[in-house]
């Protein structure tokens, strides 16, 4: 049985890395350990909007952020995990402002205490018979990636870390334009995520306009990496994918014509974080049938077979 | 702590204490063990129970409001003979009272049920979810209209071979004491309330509804007011002169919440969306309560029930 607890987190940094997305550092009391794919459900609802802060979400403008406070807890799947101990996690998530929640969370100051529900969900598994994965992210999707990342080379696998998004100004992590290994594979690949780049970590960069790395979507990217690898085996490769649907929806088309296996990270509303409440449903197939499934017990990691894309 | 009574009568049943965790918030009572032991409840109320499973609406089917929320989950449940299989023989295993919430669409379907679960010994109770549509009157919910409140109640009561019968009223009618009358004339022994308001809400990125449902039920703090103006209604009107118990909902977040609907006439409460906003909660109102009886010099919770000075 899952250990979940009601812990207290502490801010330990708040650190921008563009006009939306921020990094935040926590020192989570209460927990022994937490796994690359597993979330942490914040209890927020009593911090409110500090004025001087100014929000930058959509449609932030019309609304009248000192009234309207977080009521339902926030899940945020484990970025880094930079330490676990007796009672004592330290981690970082990756944050992006996009409504109330996250937006009193861009502004959280280092030394607050909050109250979180966790480690919750599911984790990303590692066959121990694999030598490369290829992991895509769009988006906040990085944040469990890069998690499996860590987790991966401490296991001595090569790990191909593609990141997309729209334009330059929309990637959830520092941009540094630098060559990097990848592009020496595949011409205007020319941008790196610099703080994951390594000797075993090979990163690269799409943008659907071009204004940054390859252009064009990050399965196109990861396609043109896959056909290059030349699999000729289906147990030396693994795919990992977090990000919209669409996005992993078309991952999963690579991993079925390449014949690898793909394990995919899925994203709901929730309420309760446990598996009570059903709002969090995603279609899963079960036998010849299916089910709605609450990703937040059951997932959020899934084999993507097992995944329905289309609702 | 050991001399404050909390415990009270719900029809047949004696409950430890007058905590209850609600419909639909608590799954089968059997997922929260690692948060706290679901046997310190006076009882639990499992998810909607139909006859055949339901897959529910798609998603979106939440979205959160200030101090609230909104649910369009659309009845989602394994069906009465996955949970009869499955559930009932590890519900068994709990110390607390298993209330089953049945849900239908016509008066043979809540018979099928009842017939189904009334020889069940892990099942103390059953509240009636007549917050369904009643296909046969176009849709109407059961609970709207006093006559098929009558008519349902009393069917069940026939074949739910003495078990406690508890009918849930839902708000969304006009005089909530007409059909708490018209269930406690169908033989109801007690009478939870209130369900959800209905309710909507708009994305005006999208300019649609975000429910896939369009409509859902709004739940949280922010129903609180009605669900008190609701409780004591119907206690003051028909329920204290007829001798019915009344299970108090509708934003319970924490003790004070427990005592006015206590105050109000509930005899028990039951905390819903609460539990989303602290797990924890049913577990520190249980503790709160009892202290409350301590520091006021109050022996059993029962003396409080319905005292509210008007």
């Amino acid at each position: 049985m899952t250990q979940r607890k009601i812990g207290i987190a502490e801010v330990v940094s708040n650190k921008p890395i563009n006009r939306s997305f921020f990094t935040l550092s926590l020192r989570l009391y209460g927990i022994n350990f937490i796994k690359p794919g597993q979330f942490i459900n914040f209890q927020i609802s009593n911090f409110q909007a500090n004025i001087k802060s100014k929000p930058v979400f959509e449609f932030s403008e019309y609304m009248a952020l000192d009234i309207k406070k977080p009521f339902l807890m926030r899940p945020f799947s484990v970025g880094r995990i930079l330490k676990t101990g007796r009672d004592i996690v330290d981690a970082e998530f990756l944050i992006k402002e996009i409504g109330v929640g996250s937006y009193i969370l861009h502004h959280i100051e280092k030394g607050t205490f909050f109250n979180f529900l966790g480690p919750l969900g599911s984790n990303f598994e590692i066959d121990d018979k694999i030598k490369h994965a290829i992991l895509i992210a769009g988006g906040t999707g990085l944040a469990p990636l890069m998690a499996l990342t860590d987790l991966l080379l401490a296991q001595h696998k090569i790990i191909y870390l593609l990141v997309g998004g729209n334009n330059k100004d929309n990637l959830p992590f520092q941009v540094i334009e630098k060559t990097g290994k990848l592009s020496s594979l595949i011409p205007a690949s020319n941008v790196i995520i610099p703080e994951m780049e390594s000797e075993f970590c090979i990163t690269g960069v799409s943008t659907d306009d071009g204004s940054l790395g390859y252009k064009g979507f990050i399965t196109d990217l990861a396609e043109k990496l896959l056909n290059f690898m030349n699999i000729d085996n289906d147990e030396k490769i693994s795919l990992y994918s977090c990000g919209p649907m669409p996005m992993m929806k078309a991952a999963h088309v690579l991993a079925k014509r390449h014949g690898v296996r793909h394990q995919v990270s899925l994203e709901r509303h929730m309420a309760c974080g446990l598996g009570v409440c059903l709002s969090c449903v995603n279609k899963i197939k079960k036998g010849d049938n299916w089910e709605h499934i609450s990703i937040c017990a059951e997932g959020p990691v899934f084999d993507a077979d097992e995944v329905i894309f289309d609702e | 702590m050991s001399n404050m009574d909390l415990s009270v009568r719900i029809g047949k049943l004696t409950l430890k204490n007058p905590v209850i965790t609600a419909s639909g918030t608590f799954g089968y009572g059997l997922e929260y063990p690692d948060l706290f032991d679901p046997s310190i409840l006076g009882a639990f109320t499992t998810k909607a129970i139909k006859k055949d499973p339901t897959h529910g609406h798609p998603p979106m089917r939440i979205v959160e409001t200030t101090g609230g929320m909104i649910n369009a989950i659309g009845l989602q449940n394994v069906g009465v003979e996955k949970f009869i299989n499955e559930k009932l023989p590890l519900i068994e295993k709990l110390y607390t009272h298993c209330i089953v919430n049945l849900a239908g669409t016509t008066i043979e379907e809540f018979l099928y049920l009842t017939e189904k679960l009334a020889n069940q010994k892990a099942v103390s109770a059953f509240e009636l979810n007549i917050s369904c549509p009643n296909v046969k009157r176009g849709g109407m919910l059961f609970g709207q209209d006093s006559n098929a409140a009558y008519q349902i109640t009393k069917a069940v009561k026939e074949v739910a071979e003495g078990k406690t019968l508890i009918p849930k009223l839902t708000p969304n009618v006009t005089d909530i004491t007409e059909i708490a009358s018209a269930c406690i004339e169908g033989g109801a022994d007690a009478l939870s309330m209130i369900n959800t308001l209905s309710a909507m809400a708009v994305d005006i990125k999208t300019r649609k509804p975000i429910l896939s449902n369009v409509f859902g039920g709004l739940s949280g703090p922010a129903i609180k007011p009605v669900a008190l103006a609701k409780v004591y209604q119907c206690y003051t009107k028909v329920c204290k002169e007829k001798n019915i118990p009344i299970i108090g909902m509708g934003g319970i977040v924490d003790t004070r919440d427990a005592l006015e609907f206590i105050l109000c006439g509930a005899t028990a409460i039951a905390i819903g969306t609460g539990n989303f906003i602290n797990p924890l909660a049913p577990k520190e109102i249980i503790d709160g309560l009892a202290r409350y009886l301590k520091n006021s010099n109050i022996n059993s919770i029962k003396e409080l029930i319905g005292t509210l000075e008007v």
